[in-house]
């Protein structure tokens, strides 16, 4: 299909009532949209939009991308353009009230999809602020989010959400569609990423099996090159030895969820096919026990992971065999669940040299150690939350929630120093509350360790229990400060 | 809720400078510190560690060597 240079952006009134019909109304002009594609959307954003707007002919950097290094080469031919839906969760008459008023759509947009010319996976690139998706219970849904731009007639439209694309099965599989949504997010977020697409990811592959395209499933070896390539540093955790194994490394599981409580988008092997997982949900009232010395990690509470699978709409819960949310269930030989994860691999920030399970054994002996000190703040089972944090964004979180928290009306002095100290970029963080303070989301105590040191070196960059401050060696308890604070929330999106 | 809108906040928060003043020996951190680095410098080989490696260099192995293992491993499910 060649560009028509005139061509207006359409808009498509959509209800609930006439959900259907008004679908294959807006499939009749959106020619690329597929019935899987049409399916995949319509089961994430029923009763969420009351309209979609569709840009007849959309230059997507993704797509273009692919088409220069591989559909052009092909002898069925494959367009260069895509389509593009807005959705959006105001009603839309006409799409000139969009272009002429656009503030007044700007926080009833829903997001994007890309939609590609290319056989049954359809969807391309794609933007969904989920916290504006009736599906998903806000108040216990924790996920990694970013700000996405999109233009419409000019006009300027954000988007808070994860990048998705599904695998178009030629070119592309499960693993690239993880790779990238991966590097979009980090791209897009941090600066210090540069911006990749879908062929450069097959680029990165190492043709020591053969060639690597089209359509070549990948290691987690494969995922480690290329993400160390892209300029990340991948850790990688083994949970099982394979998928038969019933039972995970429970060392492993708990370093895989520290890394998502920090904010790291992951690749979950389920051995055969590959997801994201970006976040997760909690259940307060699931039976917990704790260890011998009486804590317990925060991970008892998990309920369900958030992941991004490329064959489902965006944020599905991969929940516990028994779960009727678990959306691996709806997978046919094999069904996945939240102990098929194989192999994890995180996308690391360089200076993050201490693991996981180190920063855990270094705070839990410490605190194991000042149990006493612990106890004169609240009775146990103490329940501990380990996440890597930035040195900004601690200390920013720190002053903001803490200093007048208005717990005790005295002010956290204690909270104010942490942004005197001298810390490195980034920080392990071990949080201890007693399992009632917890699930208020208040903490008693924190041990705060440097993430580029090792375990031989001076790891400890202070430590506070109540109101105590340990720092090199010496304490001073401040009697004026509050001896409880709020716990960090900020790594998955929280305010 | 903010009840010090308008005070000098300087007056409020002392800085950090001045926590050497009232602090003691921190004995039972000190304590475990102790213990740590002594565990570490008698820890010749980090056990876990070196059971994990042993498994991660079988494993791949076989992805490299042995076809029909790889491919199980591959993920391509479409």
């Amino acid at each position: 299909m060649g560009i028509e240079k005139r061509s207006a952006i359409i808009g498509y009134p959509v209800t609930d009532g006439n959900w259907d019909k008004d679908w294959a109304r807006l499939s009749t002009d959106c020619k690329y949209l597929t019935d899987w594609g049409t399916n995949l959307l319509k089961s994430g954003l029923k009763g969420s939009i009351k309209s979609i707007l569709l840009e007849p002919y959309y230059v997507c950097k993704d797509h273009r991308n692919l088409f220069s290094n591989f559909y052009s080469k092909k002898f069925e031919q494959i367009s260069p353009f895509t389509q593009r839906l807005h959705f959006f969760s105001k009603s839309v008459t006409d799409a000139r009230e969009v272009i002429i008023n656009p503030e007044e759509y700007k926080d009833a947009y829903v997001g994007y999809s890309v939609i590609r010319p290319v056989k049954d996976r359809c969807i391309g690139r794609t933007v969904i602020d989920p916290s504006k998706l009736a599906t998903i219970n806000k108040d216990n849904f924790y996920c990694l989010r970013t700000d996405f731009q999109a233009h419409i007639g000019g006009r300027h439209f954000t988007v808070k959400g994860y990048p998705y694309v599904s695998q178009d099965e030629d070119v592309t599989v499960c693993s690239h569609s993880a790779l990238w949504g991966i590097c979009r997010y980090l791209s897009e977020r941090y600066t210090i990423y540069a911006e990749t697409y879908p062929f450069d990811l097959i680029r990165l592959m190492q043709p020591i099996r053969g060639r690597t395209f089209p359509y070549r499933g990948m290691t987690y070896a494969d995922y480690c090159v290329i993400l160390s390539e892209f300029g990340s540093y991948p850790i990688l955790m083994r949970l099982k030895e394979n998928r038969n194994v019933a039972q995970y490394d429970n060392a492993e599981y708990e370093n895989l969820y520290s890394y998502i409580e920090s904010g790291f988008p992951v690749l979950a092997s389920y051995q055969g096919h590959v997801v994201t997982v970006i976040g997760h949900t909690i259940d307060y009232s699931k039976s917990v026990s704790p260890d011998a010395d009486g804590f317990l990690s925060s991970s008892a509470f998990l309920k369900q992971l958030v992941v991004v699978d490329d064959n489902f709409f965006p944020y599905q819960l991969l929940g516990q065999k028994d779960d009727a949310d678990n959306y691996g269930a709806r997978y046919t030989n094999p069904k996945y669940d939240i102990c098929s994860i194989v192999v994890a691999v995180c996308p690391l920030p360089e200076k993050v040299f201490l693991p996981a399970e180190k920063a855990r054994g270094v705070g839990l002996k410490y605190f194991k150690g000042l149990k006493r000190e612990l106890e004169t703040i609240g009775r146990g089972p103490y329940v501990t939350r380990l996440f890597v944090a930035t040195n900004t964004a601690f200390k920013r979180r720190k002053l903001e929630t803490n200093i007048f928290s208005g717990r005790s009306g005295k002010i956290d002095v204690l909270s104010y120093y942490v942004s005197e100290f001298n810390l490195p970029h980034f920080v392990w963080v071990m949080e201890v509350s007693p399992i009632g303070l917890y699930k208020k989301g208040i903490c008693a105590a924190e041990i705060v360790l440097d993430a580029t040191s090792n375990v031989h070196e001076s790891v400890v960059i202070y430590m506070r229990i109540g109101n105590t401050l340990v720092v090199d060696g010496l304490q001073r308890k401040y009697a004026g400060c509050p001896e409880q604070f709020h716990q960090y929330t900020h790594n998955l999106g929280e305010r | 809720m903010n009840t010090n809108k308008g005070k000098d906040l300087r007056k409020l928060i002392a800085g950090l400078a001045d926590f050497q003043k009232g602090a003691t020996e921190a004995k039972s951190f000190n304590k475990v510190t102790e213990i740590i680095i002594k565990e570490q410098n008698e820890k010749l080989i980090d056990e876990i560690d070196a059971k994990r490696n042993e498994n991660w260099s079988a494993l791949a192995n076989q992805v490299v060597g042995c076809e029909n293992f790889g491919d199980q491993l591959r993920d391509s499910r479409p």
